[in-house]
């Protein structure tokens, strides 16, 4: 299985603050990859870099093996990679249906058939979507905009998907439904990385995660071994229950 | 390693005075030496003209250059200037021949304009600001052209402007005797420029342009002290204005032209904003091209629009900053020499 | 007033507010887009004023090639105004009002250029034959070529109006609007769209002048003469909304066109100068302005 993406002594810089002081990293070919680790500490920031939203960045940034470190973010989006803000980013004054031609109309080799294809499997992940296609994005519930903002990276992302904190806010019935939309797309073999902070619903998504703490990575752990590794949930989580986990 | 750096800034420093007193003693000496000469009085004048405008400058670059204002009105008290001392001292009948109550009053509409425009700027984002001290000045024109209240003389503008004496005492009649008087505010102005730069207050400007929300935090009302720069740059504006239009003896709705907020702004951008001599610099220059160039080309405007083009892309901190870096670079062996034969 | 007078103003606020009309349209867009402010737009409408009046009078050409042409040359001059300048402005991480400088240093040398070349003295374009004259509206006789203005001016908004709202590329330019970021993260070139409606923002300011010139005459002030009034209407309608630069226009054209019946023209810019200070300071917003290039 080859590395889609490669992160090679990546630092990041905001203004004077060095945000990430050398990271490495790599997410292999339909994989699902989380990045934990608490707040502040760089998550969001490494993806921001990876999609060269930071204008200050050393180290190299390799997709399927082309360095894209000096890239522009459109031009990183063309080549298969989306992107699921923090925010979520949602066009607020478009409709649903246009906030996902966004993305589409920034492929290649686009056709009536191809867009068909595409909408149909998007509402096939969020049928709530397609009942809102006319709608506002703005008049969305927050559930329902974290789905499009998805929707849009998976759009975007044929390669590979970023989403940043996507559970975050979110009533825990709607975090559940996201994770099934989630498992789905793991399913179709669609590589992800996942920035969260909660780590239950890392546990249930992702192969293998990665913790990184004031900039650094410290620890990288298939997820299978952290689950059964109370010392190190309790250090980076705070979690001291097994039971907190189910 | 301290004591190097600071003898050599001190050095710095005095070399910089140095330079001063030469250009303050040329100003002095200038129209004397040339005296004989055939254009002493085109020298002195232009010259003049040159103070005058520097002071004007001077002025925007409070606004400008240190609290990051970008206006476009400052043509409004260069025009509000002009035009007290015109309406005093011809319209109102008073028959007013010295300059002082002229002058003064000036200044105090300076400061009344200025505390006007910064409180309709005091709350609203550089788009705004940019929009509003334009259409400001542009209405003051228009009520100057049309002249409702039967003041200004409407597009005739005020002539006749009498210039006799300064307190009753300094004769300022002869382009001599006012080049003298003009040189005198002038350094003044910049004695009391400087003054308030360095004063908290500066700081507090130079922190609204900085960061308004660090100084909101700190505990100053941005929006006041955005209408305390107005009101003094406002106030040294008008004076410049008042100055010339002693300077020409007339006052025309002219004066009130966006071309003199344009002005305003080249001069500073050319000198260097935030440094208050480089406005000064960059009004002299402006006026010797111009000199130089109106009498061949007609639209030397097209030398305008290209030095802004040029200035702002390739040197936003104009030319002031580029001739001290060339400046101390000349001095700096004879500062490190001196450590060193201090050292020995 | 009677009410065939009444008709005339009320006419020529609609013609008056025509020419605003197009002229803000360009700026507005620009400004909810990129948020920067073109003073050199106005050069750009008298560009657009002195290449027809070239073409028309001075070659004899067709009055219909005159507004293509006019459209196309500005469209390019502002292409490349914007590529190299304003982009190289944004990429250096410069304040606004460095825009705000450059475009100006633009007009002067671009208004003194079109001087040197075609002189100094204004000159009163024709307007095409099939158009001269007056057309029997009832109660008044009213100039077709007026009248063609106002038509062109809809039809112009309503392409604008289908061009952002129906088309792929329209979507594009609303999400760079709304969120540049986000749109550059989903593969928008967003620097490249940025452009081209630049261009096309300067590209309509040629056609308001094309329009303009058998109206207003072709004189050597047009590029500063107008841009003051078209900001008031931009700020009243909303930056960035083309409904609202369509209503603060005619209300705008109509306050021109009756102050300066009723009072004075001088009198009439100051009132529209004093609504857009007051709206500036207490509804930034105008009326129609949410912060995105939409109806």
């Amino acid at each position: 299985m080859g590395s889609i993406l490669e992160l090679v002594g990546v630092h990041s810089y905001y203004g004077e603050s060095h945000i990430l002081q050398g990271i490495d990293m790599r997410v292999g070919e339909g994989e699902c990859v989380a990045l934990l680790g608490p707040n502040g500490m760089g998550k969001t920031t490494t993806l921001r870099t990876i999609m060269g939203l930071t204008p200050g960045r050393r180290g190299e940034v390799r997709f399927k093996d082309q360095e894209i470190t000096q890239l522009r973010p459109f031009q990183i989006a063309r080549m298969g990679i989306g992107y699921v803000p923090e925010d979520r980013g949602i066009f607020v004054e478009m409709t649903v249906w246009e906030n996902l031609r966004v993305p589409y109309l920034n492929l290649k080799n686009r056709t009536e058939r191809r867009w068909k294809e595409i909408e149909e499997r998007i509402y096939a992940l969020f049928p709530a979507l397609k009942e809102r296609k006319n709608q506002m994005a703005g008049t969305l519930s927050g559930g329902e905009q974290q789905m499009l903002a998805t929707a849009r990276g998976l759009i975007a992302g044929e390669e590979m998907v970023l989403l940043d904190e996507p559970t975050e806010g979110l009533a825990p019935v709607i975090v559940r439904n996201l994770i099934e939309a989630f498992e789905k797309i793991k399913a179709q073999k669609h590589t992800m990385l996942l920035v969260e902070q909660n780590v239950h619903t890392a546990m249930r998504v992702a192969d293998r995660c990665y913790i990184l703490e004031k900039g650094r990575i410290k620890l990288e752990e298939p997820m299978k071994t952290l689950a059964h590794r109370p010392d190190l949930l309790e250090q980076y989580f705070g979690i001291r229950d097994q039971a907190d986990l189910t | 390693m301290e004591m190097e750096r600071s003898l050599h800034q001190g050095s710095e420093k005095k070399s910089l005075r140095f330079l001063w007193g030469i250009i303050l003693l040329a100003l002095i000496l200038l129209p004397i030496a040339f005296r004989a000469t055939p254009f002493a009085d085109y020298l002195t004048y232009t010259v003049g003209r040159m103070m005058i405008f520097g002071l004007y400058a001077m002025s925007y670059d409070l606004l400008f250059g240190y609290t990051g204002i970008f206006s476009f009105g400052h043509a409004t008290f260069w025009g509000c200037g002009g035009y007290s001392i015109g309406i005093l001292m011809v319209r109102s009948g008073w028959q007013i021949t010295d300059a002082f109550p002229g002058l003064i009053l000036a200044m105090l509409v300076g400061v009344g304009f200025g505390w006007a425009m910064g409180f309709l700027c005091s709350r609203v984002g550089p788009v705004a600001i940019f929009l509003v001290t334009f259409a400001f000045s542009q209405s003051l024109q228009l009520l100057a052209f049309s002249d409702p209240l039967k003041i200004t003389n409407a597009e005739d503008g005020i002539t006749g402007i009498p210039r006799e004496t300064f307190l009753g005492l300094l004769p300022i009649k002869s382009e001599m005797q006012y080049y003298y008087f003009v040189l005198a505010v002038l350094v003044l102005s910049i004695l009391v420029l400087n003054m308030i730069i360095r004063s908290p207050l500066g700081d507090v400007f130079v922190g609204i342009r900085e960061n308004p929300l660090r100084v909101r935090f700190l505990g100053y009302e941005v929006r006041y002290y955005r209408i305390v720069a107005f009101m003094i740059s406002g106030a040294f504006a008008s004076l410049a204005g008042a100055l010339t239009s002693l300077h020409e003896r007339a006052v025309a709705p002219e004066m009130l032209s966006w071309f003199f907020s344009g002005d305003a702004v080249l001069f500073t951008v050319l000198g260097g904003p935030g440094t208050l001599i480089g406005p000064l610099l960059g009004a002299a220059i402006v006026i010797i091209f111009q000199e130089i160039l109106s009498d061949i080309f007609r639209n030397w405007l097209i030398f305008l629009g290209i030095s802004y083009i040029v200035l702002i892309m390739f040197l936003p901190k104009g030319l002031f900053p580029l001739f001290q870096r060339l400046y101390s670079g000349r001095r700096e062996p004879q500062a490190a020499e001196s450590v060193n034969s201090q050292k020995a | 007033m009677t009410f065939s007078a009444f008709l005339i103003q009320f006419l020529n606020g609609l013609t008056i507010a025509s020419i605003y009309i197009l002229l803000a349209s360009g700026l507005t867009i620009v400004f909810g887009l990129q948020g920067i402010v073109n003073c050199a737009h106005g050069f750009f409408y008298m560009l657009g004023a002195y290449l027809s009046f070239m073409m028309v009078q001075q070659l004899g050409l067709s009055f219909w090639l005159a507004l293509p042409v006019a459209f196309a040359g500005n469209f390019l001059l502002g292409v490349g105004l914007e590529f190299l300048g304003i982009r190289r402005l944004m990429q250096w991480g410069r304040e606004f009002t460095h825009n705000l400088i450059l475009t100006l240093g633009f007009a002067f040398v671009g208004q003194e250029v079109v001087k040197i070349i075609w002189g100094a003295i204004a000159q009163l374009a024709q307007p095409p034959a099939a158009l001269e004259g007056l057309l029997n509206l009832g109660p008044v006789a009213y100039p077709k070529y007026w009248l063609f203005v106002m038509g062109f001016t809809v039809l112009v908004m309503f392409g604008l109006y289908l061009f952002f709202l129906r088309t792929g590329m329209g979507i594009l330019v609303r999400s760079i609007a709304l969120n540049s970021e986000v749109s550059q993260a989903m593969g928008t070139n967003a620097p490249r769209i940025n452009t081209l409606i630049f261009g096309l923002g300067t590209g309509v300011a040629g056609i308001a002048g094309v329009l303009a010139g058998p109206i207003l005459s072709v004189d050597p002030n047009m590029a500063f003469e107008l841009l003051m009034i078209v900001f008031v209407v931009i700020i009243f309608g909303g930056m960035g909304s083309l409904v609202g630069v369509l209503v603060s226009g005619v209300i705008i054209g109509e306050v021109i066109a009756f102050g300066t019946a009723l009072m004075s023209g001088m009198i009439a810019k100051i009132l529209a100068f004093a609504v857009m200070i007051v709206v500036l300071i207490f509804r930034p917003l105008g009326l129609f302005g949410r912060g995105a290039v939409v109806e």
